[in-house]
């Protein structure tokens, strides 16, 4: 990276906005790249694996930055201001984005969110009462109208795919074991067949003529009984919730996790001990996971069922009352919701009773505020 | 149930699937880019476009898809088209602006939020006003607020045509760049550098060099339009540092490159900013020379330098001095803690943490809780220590002795749920627990490493744009490399 001393005017005219035509921002575009491509060049030989792959994270953040930056002002007002392609502030956009990746690094050694301080006041009250609304009937075939669909559908199904891929190739809990792994794959790829499909092969599929004993036939070459086939897609489906809890619901609205390396960790971090986090928060994220449900277009922890499996299962850990319970995943949200990446500061999440603080809406109730 | 049949379960599995391959690939393109070939069916098939659209609608691209836009081919120019036009489908408000509001006479511009944390910020004081800086980000003040009527350094910091427009009572302006948003900003950085940077740790033996610092703030605020009012507070830094600045004088000619052209900038304005202010001080007829040398070119200026090697630092402070070792067989270490650097002035106490210890001893037949702080690289005579226990409290004092900050509270045992709160005197709290301490600490030292490892790092030889507010300042460049 090359640095020089320009002269006051030279200045004005790198920082003064100018006309620019797509190509011409394309350059300027490229420029970063090639200061990006630098940076990530330079840092390649610094022999802390640590320090270096928070330069690479910074460096591609500091582009990243620019880039938008330079398209931002484009499309307001068709302008450029070539200064900011320019090495010195890609330098310290380098700088900012270290700071930043730092700065949440030594904060999340601080801990401060498992300080009562920390937590909300509660002032919330539960809904009542905790009927058990169980599972929606799905209709595949029937369209979710796009204006209910907060959430893509391929968003939806490249997440339950890559937390079943996930899940499949981990070797510590939570897993699927083989038999488990083939039968989530049966089941994409038994979707690929029906994609292809007229309008009369799917009614036919409906009348389940075309599928006759698809369960029997897996169940045989498995080498295990239908039994067992029955019970694996109900904790394959449990997965896939969890995986959008995980990754969607408690994610920033517009940074799921997507990417495998993430999704790893953030179970680790909710099925292993670890020193970040308690046992009670962990055992009801765990819990909350499966009890996520689809209604009026977004996924939420169904708050009833929550509570029914947590008091079936956890009876030695839970707290006394509802609320408590509640309070208590509340706040295992928020502890777990800053291990995130890409996570806004304050967390913005659709958190489990839809609070104020942590929903971007502004939040359906009252919450803990 | 037979065999044939789709449960629930499975038919709502299926349906979360679907076309699961498809959006998986998709996914890994907007966060990595695409071929030039998928890029250019995505521009040309409308239909496709708005399968983008849709997953864009909740996936930010990442910054894989940003990369390759800015590559230099076929395949940067297609997903930059391709980039383009989905953000468009993203729209980003214009958050350049700030946003004014008048209350009781004063004005108060902001343009962003300010982290929440009480060690973000750098203060420059103006006439009838204040503009706040956050060590985050140098482009503008996220704060400025002043009283009465517009006053004429609004301009400089925010360009003629916002302070018209602000002078007109709108309600919000463009953030532009006043003629002198350059130099404050940088004077900001380094005031905040002087509150905060802890001073020297184990892993840096020699301490922060604050003169240094002091001289180079003389010279940014001797630099600074005399409408900011900062230039009145170059005399105040600049005070007591003339012979740092001959020793420096003769410490830089080692020196190459960009850093000795940045020292070479800061030798020139700081020798002219104090042979101003100070025109009777014992050393500055030399410092004038030096700053007469200076303009006339570096020939003359290093042979000038010369002669001040003898007013280079020989005194540097001693190597930290080895703290916090109890007395064993005479005391009982009850807790340590470390010092919030909210309540003590900069580099008063440890750069370390923990840096206090409270321990029972029997001292010359006193038995109390004796609190001992380790010193920083500037002690200052005295602190305090307020010690919380039960409901109550007393504040003891803790002059500065050859073991560092010590004071006894007597009392016959320890008492329960002890906890000890070091301050300056007179600043009696609020106290904070070691979490928010540790935040604080862990804020600054973020900024500080971050500026080490990327700003330090820079070895071309073309120099540092002089204009560039986040350049290092040359207590950092002594700090980060010990040799120069």
């Amino acid at each position: 990276m090359q640095f020089r001393i320009y002269s006051p005017a030279e200045m004005d005219e790198l920082k003064r906005e100018r006309d620019a035509s797509f190509e011409e921002l394309g350059e300027f575009i490229a420029m970063v790249g090639d200061h990006c491509s630098a940076e990530l060049r330079r840092v390649k030989h610094i022999e802390s694996t640590r320090s270096r792959e928070e330069l690479e994270m910074a460096a591609t953040r500091a582009a990243v930055h620019m880039i938008r930056a330079l398209i931002k002002t484009w499309h307001l007002r068709g302008t450029v201001r070539p200064w900011d392609a320019y090495p010195q502030p890609y330098r310290t956009a380098v700088r900012h984005a270290l700071t930043d990746i730092r700065r949440e690094q030594k904060r999340l050694r601080t801990r401060e969110w498992l300080t009562d301080e920390a937590l909300p006041p509660r002032r919330f009250q539960p809904p009542e009462p905790f009927d058990d609304a169980g599972l929606e009937t799905v209709d595949y075939y029937k369209p979710i109208p796009a204006s209910l669909a907060r959430l893509s559908p391929p968003l939806l199904a490249a997440v339950a795919a890559r937390t079943l891929r996930v899940l499949a190739e981990r070797n510590k809990r939570p897993k699927l074991d083989e038999n488990q792994a083939i039968v989530a794959r049966f089941l994409q790829e038994m979707e690929l067949s029906i994609v292809a499909m007229t309008p009369d092969d799917i009614k036919r599929a409906e009348s389940f003529e075309v599928v006759s004993d698809w369960r029997q036939e897996l169940a045989a070459s498995l080498g295990i009984t239908i039994k067992r086939i029955y019970e694996i897609t109900p904790l394959i489906l449990a997965y896939v919730r969890i995986g959008y809890y995980l990754f969607i619901v408690l994610a920033p609205a517009d940074e799921p996790v997507v990417d495998s390396a993430s999704m790893n960790r953030l179970l680790d971090f909710v099925y292993l001990r670890g020193p970040d986090i308690d046992t009670t928060s962990r055992q009801l994220l765990q819990k909350a996971g499966p009890a996520l449900t689809h209604e009026r277009g977004t996924w939420q922890v169904d708050i009833s069922a929550f509570i029914r499996d947590v008091r079936a299962d956890l009876r030695k850990v839970v707290c006394s009352s509802d609320v408590d319970i509640l309070f208590t995943l509340h706040s295992a949200e928020e502890v777990y919701a800053r291990q995130v990446p890409m996570h806004t500061d304050p967390l913005m999440y659709q958190c489990v009773v839809r609070c104020k603080t942590h929903t971007l809406d502004g939040g359906s109730q009252d919450g803990f505020l | 149930m037979d065999s044939y049949e789709f449960s629930d379960s499975d038919l709502e599995l299926v349906r979360l699937l679907r076309e699961s391959a498809a959006a998986d690939e998709l996914v890994s393109e907007v966060r990595g880019g695409f071929s030039p070939e998928r890029a250019a069916l995505f521009l040309e098939s409308p239909e496709k476009f708005a399968e983008l659209a849709d997953l864009v609608s909740n996936l930010a691209p990442g910054a894989g898809w940003f990369l390759a836009a800015a590559t230099r081919s076929e395949r940067g120019r297609l997903n930059l088209r391709l980039l383009d036009r989905v953000l468009r489908l993203r729209p980003t408000p214009d958050d350049h602006r700030f946003r004014i509001e008048r209350r009781n006479g004063t004005t108060r511009l902001t343009v962003k939020t300010s982290p929440d944390e009480p060690a973000s910020g750098a203060e420059i004081r103006l006439p009838a006003g204040r503009a706040i800086w956050s060590s985050t980000d140098l482009d503008a003040p996220p704060e400025i607020e002043f009283s009465g009527q517009t006053p004429v350094w609004l301009a400089g910091l925010i360009g003629e045509a916002s302070a018209e427009a602000v002078a007109s009572g709108a309600d919000a302006v463009d953030v532009d760049e006043g003629p002198e948003i350059s130099v404050l900003s940088r004077y900001a950085l380094g005031l905040w550098l002087h509150r905060w940077h802890p001073g020297g740790t184990s892993e840096q033996a020699s301490p922060f060099d604050e003169s240094l610092l002091r001289v180079e703030l003389g010279a940014l605020a001797s630099q600074a339009a005399p409408s900011s009012g900062a230039s009145d507070q170059a005399a105040e830094w600049l005070n007591g540092t003339g012979l740092h600045i001959l020793a420096l004088a003769d410490r830089i000619q080692s020196w190459t490159g960009w850093r000795r052209v940045l020292a070479d900038s800061v030798l020139t304005a700081a020798s002219r900013a104090y042979a101003a202010a100070f025109p009777r001080a014992p050393e500055t007829e030399m410092i004038r020379a030096l700053s007469q040398a200076l303009e006339r070119g570096d020939a003359e200026a290093a042979e000038l330098a010369d002669e001040f090697a003898e007013f280079a630092t020989q005194d540097l402070p001693e190597p930290k001095q080895a703290m916090l070792a109890g007395q064993p067989g005479q005391s009982r270490v009850s807790g340590v803690t470390t010092v919030d650097p909210l309540l003590v002035p900069p580099r008063s106490v440890s750069a370390l943490a923990p840096n206090v210890i409270w321990e029972l001893v029997d001292q010359d037949g006193v038995t109390g809780l004796q609190v001992t702080v380790a010193p920083g690289d500037t002690p200052v005579s005295c602190l305090e220590a307020t010690v919380m226990f039960d409901d109550q409290s007393q504040t003891i004092r803790l002059p500065h002795e050859a073991a560092g900050y010590r004071g006894i509270l007597e009392t016959p045992a320890e008492p329960p749920d002890t906890e000890v709160y070091v301050h300056d005197l007179g600043v009696p709290g609020p106290f904070r627990g070691p979490e928010a301490v540790q935040a604080t600490r862990a804020w600054i030292e973020a900024l500080l490493e971050a500026r080490r490892d990327v700003l330090g790092s820079v070895e071309v030889d073309d120099g540092l744009a002089l204009v560039d507010p986040e350049r290092p300042f040359l207590a950092e460049l002594v700090d980060w490399r010990a040799w120069l």
